[in-house]
């Protein structure tokens, strides 16, 4: 961020959050891609987190997660506590909100889903109370929480989410691409039945939860939070986030022992490729603001190309089988 | 052939380098955050993967659906669609071919899948390395 926008952005901070953020440092936290994320110290020691969009990366937007966030901290859910928001973008040329800051380890987060690289190491407690948070925010009615979309039923909730990745990809491509429009016919014609909508996270497992002292202080990253079925999340974090964490057999154990939660390996492996399919269509999206020039960092290039074609190998591995 | 100016492959080679042997080192004392080493390497990788990508393939694989196409004129969920832009008309094909479990939707699937899976696998070996340097590792660490 250069000098004139953190100038402009210290000065809204003072008039919206509180004045001592008017003398303040700032640093860039994480190395996300979906959002830069910036901590700002003031001289009094007050801190708090910048959370910026990077020109629509991904097809999520900040609006929707500040609702969400809000919603989830008033049901009690540990969540940052939204302090300012600017969704217009008039700050600093991009929508940011601003929240509270959370002591702890595992603030690195705005990584796509399953992009993040970092070995994300956790030990027994702090791995089962995430599944303890997990398995609560998938009992929240979320029906009210300002969620963009709102399925009609829970019966055609999954379909919907394959339809709303769908479309972001074919938005960011240039033509059709016969691989990704087989593979959402088949998560389409496949998706499981589905009783009640619960708040899914959509990027959930180890990073994207500040912790400590094997408690859960914060979960993090809600911008692809959306109503649904929690098989997603524990799908991701099986597969994809929690992967290298530990071994598969651990994390189902977990999910049996704390949230209760079993799948046959025929369900596992649809939740697999429905949540490659979102990261694949996620991932094309970056490619498509770099292009353009919207985004010209060089992960954008790298996350639309290499990322995205590795997701969609293994999902079309999944989906051919 | 002589020339008056740098090639684009040149100056991406230099680019490249530059930031490889002369900008990550100096930046190795922990002076500058994660992000910007991150960012870096990241664009080192992109230079790298620029300079030697093999030329565009989009022209070449395009006549390979066709031609893959072309075999499949007589199968009905093909010859409904056809002629058509390539891509549009395999898309639409696999698409339909998800519900079917007869011999025409077999067909399609044999006949399709293995050209479009060699395209993606053939994109796949240019852009790997990538992957390193998006994990903030350059290619020699």
């Amino acid at each position: 961020m250069n000098e004139a926008r953190r100038d402009a952005l210290a000065e809204w901070l003072a008039t919206s959050v509180d004045p001592c953020l008017r003398d303040s440092t700032m640093r860039r936290i994480g190395v996300g891609h979906s959002r830069a994320m910036y901590c700002v110290t003031a001289s009094s020691g007050q801190r708090v987190v910048v959370r910026v969009e990077q020109g629509g990366v991904f097809g999520t937007a900040g609006a929707e997660e500040c609702r969400v966030m809000r919603s989830l901290h008033a049901a009690g859910y540990p969540v940052a506590r939204i302090l300012a928001e600017d969704p217009a973008g008039d700050v600093i040329g991009q929508p940011l909100f601003v929240m509270e800051f959370i002591d702890g380890v595992g603030q690195d987060s705005g990584t796509a889903p399953g992009n993040g690289a970092d070995e994300r190491v956790l030990d027994q407690p702090t791995a089962a109370a995430f599944v303890d948070a997990l398995a609560r925010l998938h009992a929240l009615d979320g029906s009210d929480f300002g969620f963009d979309i709102v399925p009609d039923s829970p019966s055609t909730a999954t379909a919907g989410q394959v339809e709303r990745w769908h479309q972001v990809c074919r938005a960011a491509s240039s033509g059709p691409d016969p691989l990704i429009d087989e593979a959402a016919a088949w998560l389409t014609h496949h998706a499981p039945p589905l009783d009640r909508l619960a708040v899914v996270h959509g990027d959930a497992g180890p990073g994207n939860f500040v912790h400590r002292h094997g408690t859960v202080a914060a979960v993090t990253d809600w911008e692809f939070a959306h109503l649904g079925d929690p098989a997603e999340d524990f799908a991701f974090c099986l597969t994809m986030r929690g992967a290298r964490t530990m071994l598969r057999e651990a994390w189902l154990e977990l999910f049996r022992e704390r949230a209760g939660f079993e799948l046959s390996e025929n369900a596992w492996r649809y939740w697999e490729a429905f949540n490659l399919f979102k990261g694949a269509c996620a991932n094309r999206t970056c490619l498509d603001l770099f292009e353009r020039g919207i985004n010209p960092a060089p992960d954008m290039a790298i996350i639309g190309t290499a990322l995205h074609q590795t997701f969609l190998r293994r999902l079309v591995d999944i989906v051919h089988r | 052939m002589s020339t008056d100016r740098p090639s684009d492959a040149a100056v991406i080679a230099a680019a490249a380098a530059t930031m490889r042997e002369s900008v990550l080192p100096a930046m190795s004392g922990g002076a500058p955050d994660a992000h910007t080493r991150s960012a870096v390497v990241q664009l080192v990788g992109l230079l790298e993967y620029a300079s030697s990508r093999p030329a565009d393939p989009a022209a070449r694989r395009r006549q390979e659906l066709l031609d893959a196409l072309h075999r499949l004129a007589d199968n009905p969920l093909v010859a409904s669609r056809w002629p058509g832009e390539p891509f549009a008309v395999a898309a639409a094909a696999l698409v339909e071919c998800v519900t079917r479990d007869d011999r025409a939707a077999e067909e399609v699937r044999a006949g399709l899948r293995p050209v479009l899976v060699a395209h993606l696998d053939d994109e796949l070996r240019s852009t790997a390395p990538l992957i390193d340097a998006y994990r903030g590792r350059p290619r020699d660490e």
